[in-house]
């Protein structure tokens, strides 16, 4: 159900776009419409070839080539604890947060690599206050986050939680058959309900090429690699 | 549909939701056990705890002659309240024979938390309407002295203070508390106000043992000693102790089996719910587009090319970008900075979220010189407001920290704009509907059937002439359920305009269930209006005219409502008029009916109304309501009528009053919907304080737009 919902407000959105396409000042937004039409595209058009990567898990069907051939960004998602994969392509940018997109309409925001927010998850994370693992994860140290959440009688709360930043050690990961040298450093955070362990594989350069991230308490925790 | 993603492999997130849901439980604290009489407690006897904020709790419980099933619920952190409906085999009291069917209420009030070394102490009234067979009044104390074990002593009156009664210690206050007045219920249905704490008083107690997180046993001393019941020979009590083990399988389901009195075994079943707890919390619906944002250069244009892109063509991209979210556009207003919109939401419970949604769609396709979204809601015609976001707001806020609470503060919500300016969407959707689709109607507790209903099949049509003029009609047919028996009618000496029912659903299968035009109209600032006119209900047509005032940002509404109707043939057919006195001949009922009525947000969830004015039957009165409501479209609430009807000519119960209940149904989908299901438990459906059941009252409809229910779903608004 979900799926076709959004496979109908993906074509809607793609069908905008054709005719915003002639019609002058209102094809000015066209850049951000772009790359909206381009993961709508993307998921939808190409493609009826490889039917059998669509049905399997993407952690086993993706390769070095498929990624080149899609000629966008492309996170991939994984939720923990579910054992469910996806890949999502770059569907908003607004400053240096990036909204990715799955096609059937789940939603995961980062901002430099680290988890802002997710959609469509069932207890999403509405938006956290990253700053200061932003800056820990260079330094190390102890930092403050504070997430937000909608529960169930449509109230934000804000947790706020104490987190600390320790280097694990460097390692080398390999994503779809490319092979970094990184270092993994561990953020520990805790409130009075929950507690989690945050892991990232940072590059000499800074890239964050996979995380571990806490969503939630029903979510549980995402693996996010850049591909 | 699957192949066609080439790439990207679905997350499957219904499949992902439903893991969630069946899965992580949240570890919660430790919720109080049910007793018999489906209230937090022992086994028979209370205790001074509470279930957390907001849960009801719908038990069954047997044992003996007693067949007891009550909803309970949580009014407050502090008090509660039970309805019990129970069948007594066997006769009550001194009256012997067939079975007896008794409706009550419980109230209970925690006047003291539990603390280092407090405990938490209760009062409560324990069948305190009604006809009062259960009625007892106590006060309990409940101590939790090792994590997993409690202890409860109480003082119970009436029932609760017949085994080994003394002379009540309330008599130190008034002589006249030391006696007890004989039960005088009349007609039942009456606060026995004059009997509460009155008479003797005895102890009771027991201890709770909570053997495994699952596992609760309980042991108790029962002070009700049944003396009518054991007089009558129809009750035998071994012992005043009472033992039970309580079994919970899974968070919200307890099972009781208890031995008691010394000689029967009892059973019992809670299923709790909490409309706090939403599974899973923030909703399965695809994430929202995201915003697109303009850059510098283009955010300072003053205007766009109305040449190269006509407004036709603005409002038809319009219609559609509102269109991929589930909303309608029905006329926009296209300035160089401004861009105001009308349109119906179809998609989502709250018009917070529905907003949320169409500021991002139209930050994706308006030219980006168009600061100001000004978004009027509409429901059947009326728009109800107008939400003002900024949309270099909207761009500044995305994805930000605390981004829900800054844009309520940065939005402003104001009455809806002039009808002037604004251009009709070219693109209208078809206006005729229709739909054919089971429907379910059941009423509970009759006295001779307490689930009495059908199950059948209803083609609904309707046809929108304009937003504001609809026209529609349902029929009905029932395919089964035990409606289809008059059975007996107790006499009244009113118009009988509820009592008949079953006489519609016997001779009027098939029937036109409604068939109405319903024209709405916002004829001045803070106004609204309505005129319905057909067939309005299964037992009455006529014209039903409603005017409302209700400014946006205010907690007062009143509004006046004028009817005058005319009862319909048993048949539903197109006719009036049928031999409702039962003496051969047929005769026309019509009546003018009408209430002001007053509606009040209390503030925390709590609203109020009371109607006054001439109801069905004639008879002149009033309704008062108190409702709870939850942010996230729970609603549990009481009513109740007093009119000039004596309780005598009313018959069982003396007076109508009820509980009703309110389920959206996106609270058990996860999904996106407008609708809900609603349920009223009436003590008894009499003829006196009856109320025309008109379609689309203006409250319910204008309120979604204005500011009290914008702000409670403003936490969707990013959602």
């Amino acid at each position: 159900m979900n799926r076709h919902r959004h496979l109908r407000i993906a074509t809607g959105l793609a069908a905008l776009s054709l005719l915003l396409a002639g019609c002058g000042d209102l094809a000015a937004n066209k850049p951000g419409l772009d790359i909206l039409s381009k993961a709508v595209g993307n998921a939808t058009r190409s493609g009826q070839s490889t039917e059998a990567v669509a049905a399997s898990d993407p952690r086993r069907a993706l390769t070095r080539a498929l990624i080149e051939q899609a000629g966008a960004p492309v996170i991939l998602v994984v939720v923990i604890d579910r054992n469910a994969a996806a890949t999502l392509i770059r569907a908003g940018e607004n400053g240096d947060k990036i909204t990715w997109a799955s096609p059937d309409g789940i939603g995961v925001i980062l901002r430099n690599g680290f988890l802002i927010g997710t959609r469509g998850l069932g207890d999403d994370l509405m938006g956290a206050e990253v700053n200061g693992s932003q800056s820990a994860l260079r330094r190390g140290g102890i930092s403050t986050r504070v997430h937000d959440y909608l529960t169930g009688t449509d109230r934000i709360e804000r947790r706020s939680f104490q987190c600390r930043f320790a280097t694990v050690g460097a390692e080398n990961i390999e994503i779809v058959q490319r092979v970094y040298a990184v270092t993994r450093i561990d953020e520990t955070c805790s409130d009075s309900a929950s507690s989690f362990v945050n892991s990232y594989w940072v590059g000499s350069d800074g890239t964050i090429w996979k995380s571990r991230q806490w969503v939630s308490a029903l979510v549980g925790t995402l693996e996010i690699m850049k591909l | 549909m699957t192949g066609r993603h080439s790439f990207t492999t679905r997350l499957g997130s219904m499949a992902l939701a439903l893991a969630i849901l069946s899965g992580g439980v949240r570890a919660e604290e430790y919720r109080p056990t049910y007793s018999l009489f489906g209230s937090p407690g022992l086994l028979e006897m209370p205790t001074a705890q509470s279930a957390p904020d907001g849960e009801l709790g719908f038990s069954v419980s047997n044992y003996g002659n007693y067949l007891r099933n009550t909803l309970s619920f949580q009014i407050s952190p502090r008090l509660s309240g039970s309805f019990r409906y129970a069948r007594i085999s066997g006769g009550v009291g001194t009256l012997a024979g067939e079975n007896y069917y008794d409706r009550s209420f419980d109230l209970r009030y925690r006047l003291i938390d539990e603390g280092r070394y407090l405990p938490a102490v209760a009062v409560g009234l324990q069948d305190f309407i009604g006809t009062g067979l259960f009625s007892s009044e106590y006060l309990v104390a409940t101590k939790t002295i090792a994590s997993d074990f409690t202890v409860t002593a109480g003082l119970g009156w009436g029932r609760l203070g017949t085994r080994n009664g003394f002379t009540n210690p309330l008599g130190f206050i008034d002589d006249r508390f030391e006696t007890r007045p004989p039960l005088d219920f009349g007609f039942g249905g009456r606060v026995q106000a004059s009997r509460f704490f009155r008479g003797d008083a005895a102890l009771f107690g027991g201890v709770e043992w909570r053997i495994r997180d699952n596992l609760t046993f309980k042991a108790e001393y029962s002070s009700d000693a049944y003396v009518n019941e054991v007089a009558a020979g129809r009750t035998a009590i071994d012992s005043p102790f009472n033992f039970g083990l309580t079994y919970r399988p899974r968070p919200g389901i307890d099972l009781g089996l208890s031995y008691l009195y010394g000689n029967e075994v009892g059973v019992n079943v809670t299923f709790a719910l909490n409309p706090r707890n939403r599974r899973p919390p923030s909703g399965l619906e695809p994430a929202p587009p995201p915003v697109v944002v303009r850059a510098a250069d283009a955010r300072a244009a003053q205007t766009w090319d109305r040449v190269a892109t006509p407004d036709s063509r603005v409002r038809d991209v319009l219609s559609q970008g509102l269109a991929t979210e589930g909303q309608r556009l029905l006329s926009a207003e296209v300035g160089d900075r401004v861009v105001r919109i009308r349109y119906v939401n179809e998609r989502y419970r709250t018009e917070a979220q529905a907003a949320g949604r169409i500021a991002r769609v139209l930050s994706v396709i308006l030219p980006p010189s168009i600061e100001t979204f000004v978004l009027e809601p509409v429901q059947r015609g009326i728009p109800l407001s107008a939400v003002t976001i900024r949309r270099s707001d909207l761009e500044a806020l995305e994805n930000e920290p605390d981004a829900t609470r800054l844009s309520y503060d940065r939005a402003t919500i104001r009455p809806a704009g002039p009808n002037a300016g604004l251009v009709q969407a070219e693109a209208q959707p078809k206006r005729f509907s229709y739909g054919i689709g089971p429907y379910l109607e059941f009423g509970l507790f009759d006295p001779a059937a307490p689930v009495r209903g059908e199950i059948g099949i209803e083609v609904s049509a309707r046809y929108e002439i304009a937003p504001n003029l609809v026209l529609s009609g349902a029929i009905r047919k029932a395919v089964v359920g035990n409606n289809d028996t008059v059975g007996t009618i107790s006499p009244s000496t009113l118009q009988p305009v509820r009592r008949n029912a079953s006489y519609y659903a016997v001779e009027g299968d098939p029937g036109i269930e409604t068939l109405t035009l319903a024209w709405y109209g916002h004829p001045a600032p803070n106004l609204y209006s309505r005129v319905t006119g057909g067939y309005l209900e299964s037992m009455f047509g006529g014209v039903s005219t409603e005017l409302l005032w209700a400014p946006v940002n205010s907690r007062l509404a009143v509004g006046a409502e004028v009817n005058y109707v005319a009862q319909r043939s048993y048949d539903m057919g197109l006719g009036f008029g049928d031999d409702y006195n039962g003496d051969g001949t047929d005769e026309n009922y019509s009546v003018l009916t009408g209430h002001l009525s007053a509606y009040y947000d209390l503030g925390k969830g709590y609203h109020t109304q009371v109607d006054v004015g001439r109801y069905l039957a004639g008879d002149y009165g009033a309704t008062f309501r108190l409702d709870r409501e939850f942010r996230n479209g729970w609603r549990v609430g009481a009513f109740f009528t007093i009119t000039d009807v004596p309780f005598a000519d009313f018959g069982e119960g003396s007076f109508d009053k009820g509980i009703r209940l309110t389920i959206p149904t996106d609270w058990f989908l996860g999904q996106p919907s407008r609708d809900s299901y609603s349920t009223v438990l009436r003590s008894l459906t009499r003829d006196g304080g009856a109320r025309v059941d008109v379609d689309g009252r203006l409250y319910e409809i204008v309120r979604q737009g204005h500011g009290g229910d914008l702000a409670d779903g403003w936490g969707r608004f990013w959602r």
